[in-house]
């Protein structure tokens, strides 16, 4: 298989995956299976404020600190938007080491840098602040 | 060839009539919107708004594929202006809109040669790294110059577009030294035409810079990268049409994961907002993608023109507060 073909499949195992979680999610959160943190009768007071504003008034977590209230309806959600953003770089990681092996080292090269950017973006390390 | 009529010819009602019932439902969902708008927002069941986001969404989905732009140029302007979310939200979720529907195009394009990872990875790099520093830069201005400068900007793109000639063949059968050296040539598919296309690029240092400056102004202006994408790999590169609509999908699902990843820590994102969002244009992406198959390069190009202009007038507009 060339990588463009594995690419193709790790890209499609991984956006139904991140589509199945997301819907999972969502129905959870909409269905009221889960308690939200923010309950929708309230949602419409602050749907409307800047990012910076609604954080301040809900207290809602930024970074990774969804992670946390992973159990509540609405951050539950956050799991397959995660999802959604590493696929990208699964997809990287996984035609990597076929570059290697094909000795296709400027193109290995390219995938390596391509994950650190991507990577450090995920963590927050650069353009988390505001 | 008869083969392909027959095949077109059922497949064709089919899609007239997914896309007759993908237009209802956006008919609808501005109404709700309006509705809002007009001061009506407090009597609408906060459940519409994930409907009519949904039914928004799965139109803009299928664009998107078939014009090769991300989704959030057009998903941010009209969710802005017409839904009760903040910018800022509709900025976060546009972004998750046009990184899911490159992600759920993607496959199809890759598997089927109209789409090549090697030409995109290069073009993704500079474009990733580029993306950040315009976010950046895109914190420090004034709104209103962003809007205006973007609208400028996408209306030229537009005419560029316009003015071009259609460049459905090859236009170069050689690759130029930097492109050679990437290997970026190769051969695809038309299934329209139902013939090969070997196709090489070219002027691939000004690719490279052109995605330097779209990656930057993408991360800028919060719309993701796509918009200017494909007149940089069709009219800079000279690669043929078809395959610059589908690298450039491609190149938008690894330029935007960067800046999708700013919006989660920054906590901009609405789960209300992007999951109808988010949901509604994957689907269209699917159907955009098989549309994209059997449509003609021409047709696709009025697509491309027609939405860049309307964006562009949008933006434009609203920059200078005439209009939003």
């Amino acid at each position: 298989m060339t990588e463009q073909e594995i690419y193709a499949d790790w890209l499609d195992t991984g956006t139904r995956i991140g589509f199945i979680v997301l819907v999972g999610t969502f129905l959870t959160y909409t269905g009221g299976f889960a308690t939200p943190y923010i309950a929708f009768a309230d949602l419409p007071k602050y749907w409307g404020l800047p990012v910076d504003a609604y954080l301040a008034a809900t207290g809602a977590p930024t970074g990774w600190g969804w992670l946390a209230l992973a159990a509540r309806g609405d951050f539950m959600n956050f799991t397959g938007v995660a999802l959604l953003g590493a696929i990208t770089m699964i997809c990287y990681a996984r035609v990597l080491p076929v570059l290697v092996g094909r000795r296709d080292y400027l193109y290995a090269a390219i995938a390596v840098a391509e994950l650190l950017i991507l990577g450090a973006s995920a963590s927050g390390l650069i353009g988390s602040g505001r | 060839m008869i083969c392909t009529g027959r095949v077109l010819s059922s497949f064709v009602p089919r899609v007239r009539v997914a896309v007759a019932i993908a237009c209802c439902l956006a008919a609808a969902a501005p109404s709700v919107a309006l509705a809002a708008a007009s001061g009506a927002s407090a009597n609408v069941a906060w459940w519409a708004w994930p409907l009519a986001l949904f039914a928004v969404s799965f139109v803009i989905g299928i664009v998107a594929v078939l014009a090769g732009v991300g989704g959030g140029v057009l998903f941010v302007p009209i969710v802005g202006s017409l839904f009760p979310f903040h910018l800022d939200f509709v900025r976060g979720a546009g972004l998750l809109l046009a990184l899911s529907s490159a992600l759920s195009s993607g496959p199809s394009l890759l598997r089927t040669g109209l789409a090549s990872l090697r030409l995109a990875m290069p073009l993704a790099l500079v474009g990733s790294i580029s993306s950040i520093a315009g976010a950046f830069a895109g914190l420090a201005l004034p709104t209103s110059v962003v809007q205006t400068s973007l609208g400028i900007l996408v209306l030229a793109i537009a005419f560029l577009t316009w003015r071009s000639k259609a460049a459905d063949a090859p236009l170069h059968q050689r690759a130029d030294r930097l492109g050679g050296l990437l290997r970026l040539s190769g051969v695809f598919h038309d299934k329209a035409a139902g013939r090969d296309i070997g196709w090489a690029a070219h002027r691939t240092p000004a690719g490279l810079a052109a995605f330097v400056l779209i990656g930057f102004l993408g991360g800028l202006f919060g719309l993701g990268a796509g918009w200017a994408n494909v007149p940089a790999l069709n009219l800079v590169m000279g690669i043929p049409l078809k395959l610059s609509i589908g690298t450039s999908g491609l190149a938008i699902s690894i330029i935007n994961t960067s800046a999708v990843w700013i919006y989660i820590n920054r906590g901009a994102i609405l789960p209300l907002l992007v999951v109808p969002a988010v949901v509604g244009a994957m689907l269209g992406a699917r159907v955009g993608s098989r549309l994209l198959h059997v449509t003609r390069a021409i047709v696709i190009r009025r697509i491309v023109i027609a939405i860049l202009a309307a964006a562009g007038l949008r933006s434009l507009l609203q920059g200078l507060g005439v209009w939003g």
